[in-house]
């Protein structure tokens, strides 16, 4: 039986495989961490909402969100990035078949939706979020 | 070189492409100790340097340079040499030349000249004006 953690344990490894990052933040929320100039790293945050259910059995519901975090390799780097990895690293996550693949997702409920992208210095962050419902 | 001599030595250089003649020089100096023929005279008044913290354990770092302008002072009307006013051109004239050259050649993301004062006094023999250029650099 999938859970709520589990699915966001495979997201991760999932996120890895389709995208340019090459490391996940263990923290959410936090932005006390450093990331190498050039290089993506994510975080997701999973979180129960809920239950649906079939006429045979009651699916847990959870909202699950991936913020990608990539550090500029200089100032002046921003569109090389904006118009390059990100198009197919966004492609990728706002996929259906992306969320659908997943190990112990049922069903896609909410389609994936993505924050405009924000600069932080030399960090730009987007966040793809989706509503799922686990294999019981 | 230090980050500060990279950017001082920058501003200078752009100094030296906004004053005709000028003798730029990275040392403070009086400008009474300096023979005639060096004027108009850049010197570096005061260096600082600050940091803004920002998210993801980066940096802001900011430096902020004074630069004080002198020419000789003219002396009657048609001299040729120099007044608030000329002071004045002098003075956007550097501000001209870092708005065109934002990154001051390379040494940081971002550069404006915050504050450019002109200073005369009657009985002067020199004419100086004050600019402060802020630099910006996030690591």
């Amino acid at each position: 039986m999938a859970t709520v953690a589990s699915v966001d344990t495979a997201l991760k490894a999932a996120v890895l495989a389709a995208t340019s990052a090459t490391s996940v933040v263990t923290s959410p929320l936090s932005k006390r961490f450093a990331i190498p100039a050039g290089s993506t790293y994510i975080r997701t945050l999973a979180a129960p909402i809920g239950q649906d259910c079939d006429s045979n059995s009651n699916f847990v519901v959870g909202n699950f969100a991936v913020t990608v975090c990539h550090a500029l390799m200089n100032a002046a780097d921003e569109n090389t990035y904006i118009t390059g990895d990100m198009v197919t690293d966004l492609a990728a996550l706002t996929a259906y078949s992306f969320w659908r693949g997943i190990t112990g997702v049922k069903a896609l409920i909410v389609t994936p939706g993505v924050t405009l992208p924000e600069r932080n210095g030399n960090v730009i962050e987007y966040t793809v979020a989706a509503q799922l419902s686990i294999v019981s | 070189m230090s980050d500060i001599s990279d950017i001082v030595d920058a501003i200078l250089t752009e100094v030296e492409a906004a004053v005709s003649g000028v003798t730029a020089l990275t040392t403070v100096v009086h400008p009474d100790d300096r023979p005639d023929e060096d004027f108009p005279l850049a010197t570096v008044l005061q260096t600082e340097y600050d940091v803004e913290p920002l998210d993801y354990l980066q940096e802001n770092r900011v430096w902020t340079v004074s630069v004080v302008l002198w020419e000789e002072a003219s002396k009657q009307s048609g001299d040729g040499l120099g007044t608030r006013e000329t002071m004045q051109t002098k003075l956007e004239a550097i501000r001209d030349k870092i708005v065109a050259d934002p990154t001051l050649g390379g040494t940081c993301d971002r550069a404006m000249c915050v504050t450019a004062i002109p200073e005369s006094n009657p009985d002067a023999s020199r004419i100086a004006g004050v600019f402060v250029v802020r630099a910006e650099r996030v690591a």
